[in-house]
């Protein structure tokens, strides 16, 4: 403390004022400590050092405060790498779902958590629920940005959609979404969602991230994607499906008639969409490319049981599927361009979501508190 | 004729060493207080954290010009009146419990900052 450093009894009591040895004669000066006691010199390194210590001593206080937050209430997954790719999983997962990938961006749902892994590093972000929230719907992410939706509780009629830039590690409150019908979707820094301000009013619309300018594509219910600038929704749970170019135009349907049974999933990727669907509940699924443009229809494989997925980057198609011996679960692939259908990965597990870009592909397999995502390296 | 004093009131004890050693915790002291600004504004911005005191809260609304000028303001005239009181230890402690504090909360945020 600070007496200390000016030696015994510079800080006596009865000591008269100024009478330490700095004050007046000589700075040696015996002062108040008895006969033949030494005063030591004040030093300026001296009261720095102890100035020092106090610094130290609060940023030691600091950083055990951050390590003793994040150990006792942030539960992030166990991200490893593996020969092929990564797998998160294990510690503290609620379960995943809402994969999203796009290069080394992949994110995902984990409960009411919205995380991020760089693919590149292997460093795991929570980016989501922010404060006051804890509802959150599945993410997108695209070539910069994420995106997803907020709110207070699930039922909330005042959700919000939050971005997240992934150059910046910035996110912040891009757009008010109100009741949530649908996840967003995400091409450049445009994203697209059905919500309703109004209720029973659904409207499909969305939002310029960068700009944060607000975009109408209909005034009607369906579950869009969009890439670059064009729009395509299901406007019900077995399609079908209408696209709209953002610059403007009337919507034209894309695969004219019926489809079918219900929807596993669908992807857009320039003009060209990708869908999943089930010949009737639980039965054998289809998967489907067609282009926007002519409606032209190209059956990716067909006869598929326990279909998941699937999802599209503009060159494959990625599915997963039950095998014969139904414990195991295959991802595959196919490129759109021409060759066979190929597997990616046997899990002995359901899998429930897939995701591809770039020449990796990523799933969900397992389910709740035992599921886990993995990565891997398409073969060329 | 002269009052006594009464029995809170220390009597002041100066000390040389003690007022450069006192100097210097309230020059780092202010130093860290516009560090602790210029990280809840970053980590307010990054979208992470809002700001949990109200009065702050109120300023940071209002402008970071304004946030800087009340948390400057507060702190230098707090600073001013520590050494005012230079001769009492009690100034001394003060500083030493004001310092460790805020390097601990400055510390805090650069680890949460790094560790993100």
């Amino acid at each position: 403390m600070p007496d200390e450093l000016t030696g015994p009894g510079a800080g006596a009591l009865h000591a008269p004022p100024l009478a330490d040895g700095f004050s007046g004669g000589s700075p040696n000066a015996v002062a108040s400590g008895g006969p033949g006691a030494a005063q030591r010199r004040p030093s300026w390194l001296r009261a720095f050092l102890a100035s020092l210590l106090v610094l130290v001593a609060g940023t030691t206080l600091g950083a055990a405060g951050v390590r003793i937050e994040r150990a006792s209430s942030i539960h992030p997954p166990a991200v490893t790498e593996t020969s092929a790719g990564w797998r998160i999983g294990g510690g503290h997962v609620r379960g995943f779902s809402g994969l999203a990938l796009n290069g080394p961006r992949l994110l995902w749902q984990n409960g009411p958590s919205i995380e991020y892994v760089d693919l590149e590093s292997g460093k795991l972000r929570l980016l989501g629920p922010g404060p006051g929230m804890r509802a959150t719907w599945a993410p997108a992410v695209g070539e910069r940005y994420a995106i997803w939706f907020e709110a207070e509780r699930t039922e909330s009629l005042a959700a919000q959609a939050v971005a997240y830039d992934t150059q910046s590690g910035r996110r912040w409150t891009v757009a008010d979404v109100g009741s949530v019908y649908s996840y967003p979707s995400l091409s450049g820094d445009t994203a697209v969602w059905c919500s309703a301000t109004r209720i029973g009013e659904p409207r499909i619309g969305g939002v310029r991230i960068a700009a944060g300018t607000p975009l109408d594509v209909a005034a009607e219910y369906g579950t869009p994607v969009v890439s670059d600038g064009l729009v395509v929704w299901a406007r019900g749970a077995s399609g079908p499906f209408t696209a709209r170019e953002l610059s403007g135009g009337s919507p034209w349907p894309v695969v004219p008639g019926g489809l079918g049974g219900e929807l596993t999933s669908f992807a857009l990727a320039g003009r060209t969409l990708v869908w999943g669907q089930l010949a009737s509940s639980g039965g054998p699924g289809t998967v489907a490319a067609a282009s926007v443009d002519d409606g032209k229809t190209q059956v990716v494989v067909t006869g598929v049981a326990g279909l998941a997925g699937p999802a599209f980057d503009g060159v494959t198609v990625v599915w997963a599927e039950q095998a014969g011996d139904a414990a195991t679960y295959r991802v595959m692939g196919r490129r759109l361009g021409g060759g066979p259908a190929f597997a990616i990965a046997s899990v002995a597990a359901p899998v429930t979501e897939v995701a591809v870009s770039g020449g990796t592909a990523a799933w969900i397999a397992g389910g709740g508190a035992a599921s886990w995502i993995e990565t891997k390296e398409l073969p060329r | 004729m002269s009052l006594p004093r009464p029995a809170w009131r220390s009597r002041p004890h100066p000390s040389p060493a003690r007022e450069r050693f006192l100097l210097l915790l309230l020059i780092e002291l202010w130093l860290l207080n516009v560090a602790d600004l210029a990280l809840t504004r970053y980590a307010i911005w990054l979208g992470f954290a809002t700001e949990s005191n109200g009065v702050m809260d109120y300023f940071l609304r209002a402008g970071t010009a304004q946030a800087l000028a009340f948390k400057i303001g507060i702190v230098t005239v707090g600073a001013l009146l520590l050494w005012r009181l230079r001769g009492h230890r009690a100034a001394a402690f003060a500083a030493v419990l004001l310092t460790g504090v805020l390097a601990a909360v400055v510390s805090y945020q650069v680890f949460w900052v790094l560790n993100f």
